[in-house]
């Protein structure tokens, strides 16, 4: 989604984990000193699984799922795979909506089925599933080509 | 009645309402055996200056996140969205609100991170303590997070704070703060902090915002503290300096620990501290704190003769600093 060397960068000097505690597999990437303390301390004498430790990365099932923290740090590194919407059209995708067409102000190729959603800032609002293969093709403006999958507004409504 | 102070005498006489206090206690139709307290502690005319916030309401502050903005960039922002901010003496990153309090939730600059709606007093606790990115923190009662992601942001995201609660929902709501504020050096643990003591001499700072009576939120949660007896405080207290006791072994020998509370009830502060001093004697110290906020600790309240240190802790009040009722220390372990 966002290259394999932005990707790379990222998790450098970083070690995964995967907590168990919860109804889902959840993936976080950690800092050695942190890895070093959740194996050497939490779990070896505390006992106890973290309930959540660094990043985020997403849910590990059948299908890995990327958590938007992960994209969204990805994003700030290699600025791919992310559609840039007008301030209107940010606060409505906060509240839950999706992405029409006469919405997106600058795409930044290449795109993915699942792209990350920024404000005119370049602030990260969200993620959304893209609905057509070429955005080029789509001539009505009311017509929507990115669906919601999660938001930053999500924090409030809902929450982890 | 629980008392947890074995190390010095308390006479209960000092809760029976003076004439003075019952006729304060009817004009403000508040418990005479708080009031009497309030009399004692800060003298009849802040007393009644006290009871006068009651209900009233305080207004509200954010903390700019410097993780994720530059303050001033963020000032602008806001006010071109017509919300105002005035600097907290104490703290340059911390902003009273002038105007547009009713929005200051559902703003983007909210969902991005850029700050956390916190009240003054509540900044002070992470800030005293001023962990490194070179430090090991145990945040005691971590949730809902503005202690936690504050400690974040001093430290840089470096370093580890190990962040603990009990509440399963309120770890939910931990979780979505640390997540919108972009705080990585976090491990949180959902469980009773009394296991923590498992872990003796690891940590270099502990932050023990305890659970309290929260007397100290009259202006914003009247009807809670109207309805505290005496007994409630020692009861609160035992549980404090159990807590307080924990963070004094877990951290390592030269480690800080920063002890807070909502309440101004010198039960749940000075005399918890007070006890500390008395049981560790020449092995815990109490701490100047370098910022210049508040008033000092009692070093004599209700009859009760207290360590000459106590000076040193800070204490906030609504009527006079305009913040929640707030009580903290900063304490040193030595060897």
């Amino acid at each position: 989604m966002f290259g394999y060397r932005n990707t790379k960068l990222f998790f450098k000097n970083k070690q995964l984990i995967i907590t168990k505690g919860g109804p889902r597999q959840e993936v976080f990437a950690v800092t050695k000193e942190q890895f070093d303390f959740i194996f050497n301390k939490l779990k070896a004498i505390l006992q106890k699984e973290p309930y959540c430790a660094g990043v985020f990365v997403g849910i590990y099932g059948k299908k890995f799922r990327p958590s938007l923290e992960i994209c969204e740090k990805l994003f700030k590194i290699s600025k791919r795979n992310a559609i840039m919407v007008n301030e209107k059209a940010a606060i409505l995708f906060s509240y839950g909506r999706d992405i029409m067409l006469k919405s997106i102000v600058k795409v930044y190729e290449p795109l993915r089925e699942i792209a990350v959603v920024i404000d005119p800032q370049e602030n990260v609002i969200g993620l959304c599933k893209l609905t057509v293969k070429d955005l080029d093709k789509v001539s009505l403006g009311e017509y929507v080509v990115c669906e919601n999958i999660i938001d930053k507004g999500w924090y409030l409504r809902k929450g982890h | 009645m629980i008392n947890p102070f074995k190390t010095f005498n308390i006479s209960l006489d000092y809760v029976k309402p003076s004439a003075s206090a019952l006729k304060l206690a009817k004009e403000y139709n508040f418990p005479p055996h708080l009031v009497e307290r309030y009399v004692k502690m800060l003298g009849h005319s802040d007393a009644k200056a006290l009871l006068d916030t009651v209900g009233k309401g305080l207004k509200k502050a954010i903390r700019c996140n410097k993780l994720k903005i530059d303050c001033k960039h963020l000032k602008q922002r806001l006010e071109k969205k017509n919300i105002v901010l005035k600097e907290v003496n104490f703290i340059d990153y911390g902003f009273w609100l002038l105007k547009g309090e009713d929005r200051i939730g559902h703003t983007l600059e909210y969902l991005y991170g850029f700050y956390y709606i916190q009240n003054p007093a509540s900044m002070l606790p992470p800030y005293i303590l001023a962990p490194t990115p070179e430090d090991v923190v145990l945040d005691m009662c971590a949730a809902p997070g503005g202690k936690t992601t504050h400690l974040a942001e001093i430290m840089k995201n470096k370093g580890i704070i190990l962040a603990v609660d009990v509440s399963r929902e309120k770890m939910k709501t931990l979780r979505s703060h640390l997540s919108r504020m972009g705080v990585e050096n976090v491990i949180a643990v959902r469980m009773d902090v009394r296991e923590i003591r498992k872990l003796k001499n690891t940590f270099t700072k502990v932050l023990l915002d305890a659970p309290c009576s929260g007397e100290g939120l009259i202006p914003i949660d009247p009807e809670n503290v109207r309805e505290r007896e005496i007994k409630d405080f020692y009861t609160m207290a035992s549980k404090q300096l159990e807590m307080l006791k924990i963070a004094y072994e877990v951290v390592k020998e030269g480690g800080e620990i920063v002890y807070s509370t909502c309440s101004i009830a010198p039960e749940e502060n000075e005399f918890v501290i007070n006890e500390m001093l008395n049981l560790f004697k020449d092995k815990i110290l109490v701490e100047e704190p370098k910022v210049k906020a508040g008033m000092h600790g009692y070093t004599e309240v209700f009859n009760v003769k207290l360590h000459a240190d106590l000076r040193k802790c800070i204490r906030l009040y609504p009527h006079k600093h305009g913040t929640e009722g707030f009580f903290m220390c900063k304490l040193r372990k030595i060897g």
